[in-house]
């Protein structure tokens, strides 16, 4: 569990981003990061990573106090995906990238070596180890900055729009590796402007809107309500504005999209 | 129409290969040792090399023997130095003859014996014109000639072919010889393609599919170390993109590069439009006219003293836009113009594109995989799968033949998809 505690934040001689803030993440979870340009999505998540620190308040991981701790330190338990793998991209291969954070954390050698490979082999680039992080595509790029932190062997994983720029097959491909490392223990913060991968892959959505935490529930509980999913500056998922315009009800994804549509085949069949 | 393949060296390529090669070859004569008055003539193993890397035309290879014949005249001590002049380019002529025609490409097992023959006869025609013009300049004795310079030769030549055969294949390595070129397949294939003037036209594929390639080709950015075009012409109305000097092309077409960052030069927003109208020699007072015209266009009218590290993803890609559209080029290509920026800069950046192709008569050209943002338009569009081009035509009828074909049908918006399914539930 991530507790945020009476968090206020400005950035030096600018307006509050958050005012007095109190959010709890459930670190099980993938949570989802929502709002407006210039809500502070980002500075929230570099709020918990501790790359900045907060004018008041505390964040908590499992109890113990992390927003004290040096980012290298929470390097441990958090790690975090930047949107542009390149600002986060510097050893010579795949291979040293990866071993970087655990040999800074003082990991052993077989130990990193462990880590490593199974980081690369989740993250489907066992094959290109040798190759030069520069070099890659920018879907294997953001999978390698996942690798990065997956190899310190952390609780949380932030992820800060991790699909921008990337085409639908790679993109299909990243979901589905988040949704394992959830399924494998590993806390999921994405950070995202899709309201498709939203819909279809956050099991809580957190809104930001006027510093403060506007919305905090289930993407069917924000998506629900047309009115305030609007207000906070979001856009309905596409099968959700398509359902709700064929009056099939809400619909978060397209399978289940499809699925209303097939019923609603058979019940006008059997009439 | 627009044919690439990555086939043979261009200019830049062989060039660049025998300098090198060269100069280590000059280097390493210099430096090796001179055992009774002969030594390893690295020259000759060198550009031979390069010639089996690149196996340029015969003038070509008469000229890289010229460049290391001047060379070895003013590096040589030997007796005759002048008689390099003859000898080099000659056996450069026969190497790149050699080469040319793959006389010697023989193979025992899995090692290939072309090195090694082809340097020996080199070196061995090198210093076989060289000792003999030596011996009738100089009117040496016969038997001087025929059992000291001969054998000697012999001897360099075989010396010569071993440390060829050995070098090859590391150099092979490096700079990729002409046989692992051959085998790179097209990264566009076939490809036959009319833009009319004035469409607005999107180009979809898989990452990897040929998209940008096919963008820049459009914009005469094409390979010049490696491979090129094959067969292949592309014409922006009378203008001929490949054979013109790409430098004239700007007045032609402007680009837009999916980072924009790499695209943004100057410090401010001001400065970055007038950079390339600088370029083009224009008066000052026109340049600050065009300015304030593109800059209001572009919607980013009083932003002009901003420092462009200050302006959102969103603002940064149309300032791009703004510094293309300042050269009033016909023709705007675009790679995937919102890749990098917010779903609401998205959308302001192609409300904008769409203005400037509706209300300023501007061709555009998008490569893009996220298409919502141009559902709304009355567009064309293309898809590129594994280097060919698939389809052509109007949108839905492109979304319709995807979907049909199962040609890259996750790209299609999902309102299509439940379209058609419904279409499909009421016959």
């Amino acid at each position: 569990m991530l507790n945020l505690k009476n968090i206020s934040f400005s950035y030096a001689g600018r307006e509050k981003i958050f005012d007095n803030i109190d959010l709890q993440i459930d670190t099980s979870l993938i949570t989802a990061i929502a709002g407006r340009n210039g809500t502070g999505k980002t500075t929230l998540t570099r709020l918990i990573m501790g790359l900045v620190k907060a004018k008041a308040g505390t964040v908590e991981l499992d109890g113990k106090i992390i927003s004290d701790m040096p980012s290298y330190t929470l390097a441990k338990y958090i790690g975090y995906v930047f949107q542009n793998p390149d600002h986060q991209l510097f050893a010579s291969t795949v291979y040293e990238e990866t071993a970087y954070a655990p040999s800074k954390l003082g990991m052993n050698a077989e130990q990193i070596k462990k880590n490593v490979s199974q980081a690369l082999a989740d993250t489907g680039l066992s094959t290109k180890q040798n190759f030069m992080p520069q070099t890659l595509s920018l879907g294997d790029k953001q999978r390698l900055s996942i690798a990065s932190s997956l190899a310190a062997a952390p609780k949380l994983l932030i992820l800060d729009e991790p699909t921008s720029g990337q085409d639908c097959r790679e993109r299909t491909v990243l979901l589905r590796l988040m949704r394992k490392l959830n399924k494998e223990g590993i806390g999921i913060i994405l950070v995202t402007h899709d309201m498709d991968i939203l819909a279809e892959h956050a099991d809580r959505v957190v809104v930001l809107a006027d510093k403060k935490i506007a919305f905090n529930g289930t993407p069917r509980g924000l998506f629900a309500d047309t009115e305030k999913t609007t207000a906070f500056g979001l856009e309905l998922p596409e099968a959700a504005r398509i359902s709700n315009e064929i009056g099939l009800g809400l619909c978060l994804t397209p399978r289940e999209l499809y699925k209303k549509l097939a019923e609603r085949r058979k019940s006008n069949d059997s009439k | 129409m627009v044919k690439d393949k990555h086939y043979k060296g261009s200019d830049l390529r062989w060039i660049t290969i025998t300098t090198l090669l060269l100069a280590i070859g000059v280097i390493l004569r210099i430096i090796s040792p001179n055992v009774g008055g002969i030594s390893l003539n690295w020259n000759i193993v060198m550009y031979s090399t390069a010639i089996l890397l690149c196996r340029p035309s015969l003038r070509q290879g008469f000229g890289i023997g010229l460049v290391s014949g001047i060379i070895a005249t003013m590096t040589s001590k030997a007796a005759l130095p002048y008689a390099n002049l003859i000898s080099d380019p000659a056996a450069a002529f026969v190497c790149a003859l050699l080469a040319g025609t793959h006389f010697l490409d023989i193979k025992i097992g899995r090692v290939r014996l072309e090195p090694v023959l082809v340097i020996f006869i080199t070196t061995f025609i090198s210093g076989g014109v060289f000792v003999t013009l030596t011996k009738v300049i100089l009117s040496l004795p016969m038997p001087l000639y025929l059992y000291a310079m001969m054998p000697a030769v012999l001897l360099v030549a075989a010396l010569g072919s071993i440390a060829g055969q050995l070098l090859y294949f590391p150099a092979a390595k490096i700079f990729n010889d002409d046989n692992t070129l051959n085998k790179k397949p097209f990264i566009l294939h076939d490809i036959n393609l009319t833009v009319p003037k004035g469409s607005f036209f999107i180009i979809t594929g898989v990452n990897g599919s040929g998209k940008t390639t096919l963008l820049l080709s459009m914009a005469g950015v094409r390979p010049s170390y490696f491979g090129g075009f094959e067969n292949s012409s592309i014409h922006i109305g009378e203008f001929d993109v490949l054979k013109e000097n790409p430098a004239l092309l700007n007045r032609k077409i402007g680009v837009v590069m999916a980072d924009y960052e790499a695209q943004l030069v100057t410090e401010t927003v001001d400065d970055e439009i007038a950079f390339s109208l600088e370029n083009t020699g224009m008066a000052p007072q026109d340049i600050i006219k065009k300015r304030n015209d593109v800059l209001k266009k572009t919607g980013l009218e009083n932003m002009g003293k901003r420092k462009v590290a200050s302006l959102s993803g969103g603002q940064k890609q149309r300032l791009v836009i703004a510094a293309v559209l300042a050269m009033d080029t016909p023709v705007l290509v675009l790679d995937e113009p919102v890749a990098a920026v917010d779903p609401e800069g998205a959308k302001e950046i192609y409300s904008l594109l769409y203005k400037l192709n509706k209300e300023y008569g501007k061709t555009i050209i998008v490569a893009e995989h996220d298409l919502k943002y141009v559902l709304d338009m009355k567009a064309q569009m293309a898809v590129i799968d594994k280097a060919y081009l698939k389809f052509a035509g109007e949108m839905d009828e492109c979304f319709k033949y995807m979907y049909e074909n199962k040609v890259y049908p996750e790209v299609i918006p999902l309102r299509w998809k439940i379209r058609w399914e419904m279409e499909k539930n009421i016959c």
